[in-house]
């Protein structure tokens, strides 16, 4: 008995010391905030800065600060004040069971949950031409599969046509507002490309309509979130993390005449990329996904936002 | 004599610059948005803009802890600079808004090397762009050597960075 009691103890202590080691101290300017910015091959867990890099990297950033802002500004654009979605599979891969695994199942069930989520709420403050951005009508039609050879991501054009061979076969009748959200899921591996995925805009048959592309991220580390916590396969984690990041760049950043972003040209997304203030974030419908933070400008002005990887407070997740 | 006659070359150079660029012309299809970089091409891409940043800003500092102390710069007009004697000539010009563009990272061996473009050119106008190959200490982020040379066919400016950089 008194084994037990010393054993419970033991782990009682253990377990926040393992947890804290697992995703918190990782980030050189909060010990909450895990920052996977890749800072060095392997991704390490639990970095401890010594006390002169840790000061090197603040003092950097903040000095970064007095030059430029760190605010994104409205250059003139459209926002997205609902979204209509549908996800398109594209290539021969799409057909094997293995490979398809929890992927098309957890997308459909994430875009579809991510209406009126507090994460979808962190878009909210930007407005534009045509309105404010809006949580309450994110709207998702399903999927499409084709398994004919999929591009990679070098094109927008490739992608674009892709999308328009959807609309052309009636599988996509674009959203007339021009809202019309369409993920083109890839099965093509990232290989040596620097991004892991991308949104654009264009139009099929004079319909303007904003899509996007990703790369297959099975086995991926340089695009994966090391969701530990959620109970989703690797591949379906990362694709739920980058597809965060570009839906929520695309409501707030949709097409040309761009809307909001920095003055390196940085939207939402890419100012508090890979970092994450909390292990995991809730959708309405109970389901728990590892996703990045969004930037505000309202957070970051209120001080009241967890710092992005460059230092700068103003990173939500609406958790 | 070296460095008085590279600071002078770089002064010059950057004085035919106006200043306001920035932001350029944007590949089609239109409204290409940022992409969604990897962990280390987000990394380095932040590094390369404090650099530039600093740089710009006059803040030798700032620059100074981002460069190692064996730090060289060479150039493809066959100059070949100390990290005091870059930091002094590059500090010196008076620099426009530059756009870091084009960024790749590969890792190995403890080294980073980055290659990118470092885009003069305003919208619409004209300027230098230069074909950039830093080799950066991954353990410590700071940068060891650069290699710079100005390119003769640049590809096309765009309205805004797409993140791919």
């Amino acid at each position: 008995m008194k084994k037990v009691a010393v054993v419970a103890l033991i782990a009682l202590f253990a377990a926040p010391v393992a947890r804290a080691g697992d995703w918190k101290s990782e980030h050189p300017f909060s010990p909450f905030v895990q920052d996977l910015t890749n800072r060095g091959e392997p991704p390490r867990l639990g970095p401890h800065y010594t006390r002169e890099e840790h000061g090197l990297r603040q003092a950097t950033a903040s000095r970064t600060l007095r030059i430029r802002s760190p605010l994104m500004n409205y250059n003139g654009g459209k926002i997205m004040p609902t979204v209509v979605s549908k996800a398109i599979f594209w290539g021969p891969k799409w057909a094997n069971a293995t490979f398809v695994g929890d992927k098309i199942t957890g997308l459909n069930a994430w875009y579809a949950a991510h209406n009126n989520s507090n994460y979808a709420k962190t878009v909210n403050e930007y407005t534009g031409t045509n309105g404010t951005v809006g949580s309450t009508t994110l709207v998702h039609q399903g999927h499409i599969v084709d398994t004919s050879t999929a591009a990679g991501g070098g094109s927008t054009s490739a992608i674009l046509a892709e999308v328009c061979k959807q609309v052309t076969a009636g599988n996509i009748s674009p959203d007339p507002s021009g809202n019309g959200y369409y993920p083109v899921y890839s099965d093509v591996p990232r290989g040596n490309s620097g991004y892991c995925a991308w949104h654009s805009s264009g139009s099929c048959g004079g319909k303007q309509l904003q899509f996007a592309f990703f790369f297959n991220l099975d086995g991926d580390s340089a695009c994966d979130p090391v969701d530990t916590v959620t109970g989703h396969s690797q591949g379906l984690a990362a694709l739920a993390n980058v597809t965060a990041h570009e839906i929520e760049e695309a409501r707030s950043d949709p097409a040309s005449p761009g809307a909001w972003y920095d003055s390196y040209g940085a939207e939402n997304a890419d100012k508090c990329g890979w970092t994450y203030n909390v292990p995991y974030v809730s959708f309405p419908d109970g389901s728990k996904w590892k996703l990045q933070g969004e930037w505000s400008n309202a957070a970051y002005t209120a001080g009241k936002g967890y710092p992005n990887s460059s230092g700068q407070r103003g990173c939500i997740d609406g958790h | 004599m070296r460095f008085l006659r590279f600071a002078a070359l770089v002064a010059a150079a950057m004085s035919i610059i106006p200043v306001g660029a920035g932001r350029c012309e944007e590949p089609t299809p239109r409204g290409v948005g940022p992409a969604m970089a990897t962990r280390s091409v987000s990394l380095y891409l932040g590094l390369e803009r404090s650099l530039e940043d600093a740089l710009a800003g006059g803040d030798r500092e700032a620059a100074s802890a981002l460069l190692a102390e064996g730090f060289e710069f060479t150039s493809g007009k066959k100059e070949r600079l100390g990290r005091k004697e870059w930091l002094d000539a590059a500090l010196a010009a008076k620099k426009p808004p530059v756009l870091v563009r084009d960024l790749n990272v590969s890792e190995t061996g403890g080294v980073a090397t980055a290659t990118f473009l470092l885009d003069y050119r305003p919208k619409g106008g004209k300027g230098p762009v230069y074909s950039v190959t830093d080799i950066w200490d991954s353990a410590t982020r700071q940068l060891r050597s650069r290699r710079q040379i100005e390119m003769k066919s640049p590809p096309p400016p765009f309205d805004r960075p797409t993140g791919r950089e």
